[in-house]
């Protein structure tokens, strides 16, 4: 697992790559922290994600959660991140679009 | 675990559901609909397809899973059964048979042409499922890696085949915090139900889960309440949770529809002392897991306060309302013991029987003994003795008899398809069938029978047409007739139909050299022709008979059995097949003679009488060996001269009256020594072809004395008598 970070114009981009796991979850955990503790809106990619159980989607679901001002939000998903998601009747709303994020996001049961 | 005796009792249980499966399917033809058919249907259906799938014979359990299904909508009452279904259904048990046979038995793969009909069965079955070919029901199989996920979000549960199914589970799953460090994956676990079912809705109960920043990443805060849509049983269910059920709070309802058949076989269950819980254990409804999280429920409980098992269930939601009174009832209800059995290996019961003829002989020869010393002590004790063991061998023997009611069902089937085959409606009507047997006798009458009906059927019962013409229903009937006579069973085989042609018969004898010119045969010889290899007068061979290599054939298995068979017909009205077999095949209750120094043994059944031969009666009938006795005519033989014993002096002379059928005839012997319990011991090889003799005994006092072939030597009495 690998985070990384690549600050663009007008946002903060966090790329999780490789597993999301239980076997990484408490590194993840730590390093997400700090990715999203800055003033920027966040944009966290998980298009690069290949394999995810119930921890790395717990840690979605507390990211959505620990975002009142709606300045953390989701980017694209990979198909291992989407598959888990429809598996339990959750979507991400919205989606990225255009690089811009259209409103605070959080986890949303729901048809996608 | 010895693979083959498992694999051993899953035969003899296939043979038995596909029998239970035929016979359920036989009674829908009477018109019967009875509900607990169905579900036995149904049970026969799902059970052999469970045990297949223990075993890993694929191909059987994707076959039986679908007529499974067709059987479950039936039971549900969305499919009625009609008769084309039936035929089908009765081809569907023949493919799984066949299926068992090349699978199990020859432990090879189906074959090409067997695999080829089952595809057009399943086409066949699919029509009733309302299915294209090509969309099937998902099989409750779990697939090694988890593959395309049946997840369908809030949408009613509906199955490929476009039905609506019965109901859906509803399973709640939260989830202890360690899981995960466990090396578990709830969503690993979800995925897996939804192999063998449909997800219909998941909703994560993330109420636990508390912010990033305070959260421990490698604990489970998740919990899940799951609508399921599936095929497969409670059990099933529950192991795909097998390895978190302690780290975790599960419960599974089972869908609504369900309850009547649990409540339908609480009411089929026999009386006894369970508790409710442990009934509700059996029907499925609870596992032993929940019985013993209810139970511990209620111990905690104050004891004073203590409510009911069923109010505890049904309050933690566990089980419906309706099973709990159900199975209320159930242990009010006074309800009949249901006869339970147990299976024995067959090689068991023979050592038991062989042990019991030693205790026989030991027997006797103990009372012998005790007859010799002049304590009365000892003769009472002896004579206990010898009637215990009386009581031991008659429950020992009988312990080997089956009603023969079971093989005269089988024939239903048998006479079905062959009445469609020949394009005549033609009946079974059996009687005696709780008549019983030993069951190496019956399974060796069985084809004898099967070709004697075909034959009935084939030869016997004319067109529709010609009945009609001769007054008769258009419906022909053949009928299976059991009953005991004098130590023997007999089985008749009748019909209705045309009766024997004698002069046809006769003139196909003389064709063939059988009967010399000019011989004058009565009607029973006559109709004892056909049992001559070779013989037939029909004009048209079927492949079911006709080809004359059925009769002889029949008749030797009969002699095999020391059986004898006749015939009884009248010409327009019907023929009888009368067959007459020994009613054990082990121990007997003799009568003891002596005849010179030797000792034989006649079997008491066949006893009627004994009388003393006067030395009138002996100057009388000296040269015609006839009797009168009390004015009927008695025909008679000595033994002595039978079995050539030296001439000695005789003084005086008794005639035992034996009956064997019809025919009565007289032994002639020196001392009538009583009754006797007779341990049949067979002659060796070499005495296999003496006539008159069946076996041999060892009396008590270590001598041997030989039984006697009564209807040999009666028949031998009755032909020289003609002939003379």
């Amino acid at each position: 697992m690998t985070l990384r970070i690549e600050e663009k114009e007008d946002r903060r981009c966090v790329f999780i790559e490789g597993e999301m796991t239980i076997y990484c979850a408490a590194e993840l955990k730590g390093e997400l922290v700090a990715a999203i503790d800055c003033d920027r809106p966040v944009e966290v990619d998980f298009s690069r994600v290949e394999e995810i159980d119930c921890a790395g989607l717990q840690l979605m679901l507390t990211l959505g959660m620990s975002n009142p001002d709606g300045r953390v939000y989701f980017g694209a998903l990979s198909p291992a991140v989407s598959a888990c998601l429809e598996t339990f009747g959750l979507s991400p709303l919205p989606l990225v679009v255009a690089g811009r994020p259209a409103e605070p996001v959080a986890l949303v049961e729901g048809a996608a | 675990m010895n693979l083959d005796q498992v694999i051993q009792t899953f035969l003899v249980e296939c043979q038995e559901l596909l029998e239970q499966f035929e016979t359920g399917l036989l009674a829908f033809d009477e018109g019967d609909v009875d509900p607990e058919v169905i579900n036995s249907l149904f049970r026969a259906a799902h059970t052999i397809k469970g045990s297949s799938g223990v075993f890993g014979y694929t191909d059987i359990v994707a076959f039986t899973h679908v007529v499974e299904s067709v059987l479950d909508r039936v039971r549900d009452g969305k499919l009625a059964i009609v008769p084309e279904l039936v035929t089908l259904l009765l081809s569907c048990r023949d493919h799984i048979g066949q299926l068992v046979e090349q699978i199990v038995v020859a432990g090879g793969q189906a074959d090409a042409e067997t695999l080829a009909q089952g595809q057009v069965l399943i086409a066949g079955l699919q029509q009733y499922l309302g299915d294209t070919p090509a969309a099937a029901k998902p099989l409750p199989v779990p697939a090694a890696v988890p593959t395309a996920v049946a997840v369908a979000n809030n949408s009613p549960c509906a199955t490929a085949d476009g039905n609506t199914a019965s109901g859906n589970w509803h399973i709640s799953l939260r989830f202890g915090t360690g899981i995960l460090r466990n090396g578990l994956d709830p969503l690993a676990i979800i995925r897996y139900l939804g192999t063998f079912g449909t997800l219909c809705k998941v909703v994560v109960i993330q109420d636990a889960l508390p912010p990033l920043t305070e959260m421990d990443p490698e604990a489970c805060y998740l919990g899940f309440e799951i609508s399921y849509c599936s095929e497969a049983d409670k059990k099933t269910i529950e192991e795909a949770f097998e390895f978190v059920q302690d780290d975790a709070t599960i419960h599974i309802l089972p869908p609504k529809s369900r309850i009547s058949e649990y409540v339908a076989l609480i009411e089929s269950l026999p009386e006894d002392a369970l508790r409710l819980g442990q009934i509700l254990v059996r029907c499925g409804t609870l596992t032993d897991r929940e019985l013993d999280e209810a139970l511990n429920l209620q111990a905690e409980a104050h004891p004073e306060e203590r409510p009911p098992l069923g109010q505890i269930l049904v309050e933690t939601g566990m089980v419906q309302p309706a099973v709990v009174e159900a199975a209320v009832d159930k242990q009010k209800a006074k309800a009949v013991r249901q006869q339970t059995t147990i299976r024995v290996d067959a090689d068991k019961l023979d050592s038991l029987i062989n042990l019991v003829g030693e205790l026989v002989i030991a027997g006797a020869g103990a009372t012998l003994v005790a007859a010799e010393t002049a304590s009365p002590r000892m003769q009472e004790v002896a004579s206990t003795l010898a009637r215990l063991i009386e009581e031991v061998r008659d429950g020992t023997l009988n312990l080997r008899m089956v009603q023969i009611g079971e093989t005269f069902n089988r024939f239903q089937r048998v006479v079905r398809d062959i009445s469609k085959e020949l394009g005549k409606e033609i009946r079974l009507q059996i009687h005696g069938a709780e008549t019983e047997l030993d069951k190496t006798v019956v399974e060796k009458i069985s084809d004898p029978l099967m070709h004697l009906i075909r034959n009935a059927m084939d030869h016997g019962i004319e067109t529709a047409d010609l009945r009609q013409q001769r007054g008769k229903p258009a419906a022909g009937t053949v009928s299976l007739n059991a009953f005991h006579d004098s130590g023997s069973i007999v089985i008749e085989v009748s019909d209705d139909g045309g009766g024997l042609n004698q002069e046809k018969i006769l003139a196909k004898a003389l064709e063939k050299g059988l009967v010399a010119p000019g011989h004058n045969l009565t009607e029973g010889e006559i109709y004892r022709l056909i049992f001559e290899p070779g013989f037939s007068t029909a004009e048209q061979l079927s492949n079911l008979s006709g080809r004359g290599v059925g009769m002889d054939v029949v008749k030797k298995n009969i002699d095999a059995l020391r059986g004898t068979v006749e015939i009884d017909s009248t010409p327009l009205v019907g023929t009888t097949i009368r067959i007459r077999l020994p009613l054990t095949l082990a121990i007997i209750d003799g009568f003891l003679v002596r005849v010179g120094h030797a000792s034989y043994v006649i079997p008491l059944d066949m006893v009627v009488e004994c009388v003393e031969l006067s030395p009138e009666q002996q100057r009388e009938s000296n040269s015609r060996n006839y009797l009168n006795l009390r004015g009927q005519v008695l025909p008679y033989i000595r033994l002595r001269e039978v079995f050539n014993h030296p001439e000695g002096s005789i003084s005086r002379e008794n005639v035992v009256v034996v009956r064997f059928g019809d025919m009565r005839a007289g032994l002639v012997v020196d001392a009538l020594l009583g009754e006797f319990q007779t341990v049949i011991k067979p002659l060796g090889r070499v005495f296999s072809r003496v006539v008159g003799i069946s076996g041999s005994t060892i009396l008590g006092s270590g001598q041997v004395a030989l039984i006697l072939d009564v209807p040999r030597l009666v028949r031998q009495i009755e032909s020289v008598e003609t002939c003379a």
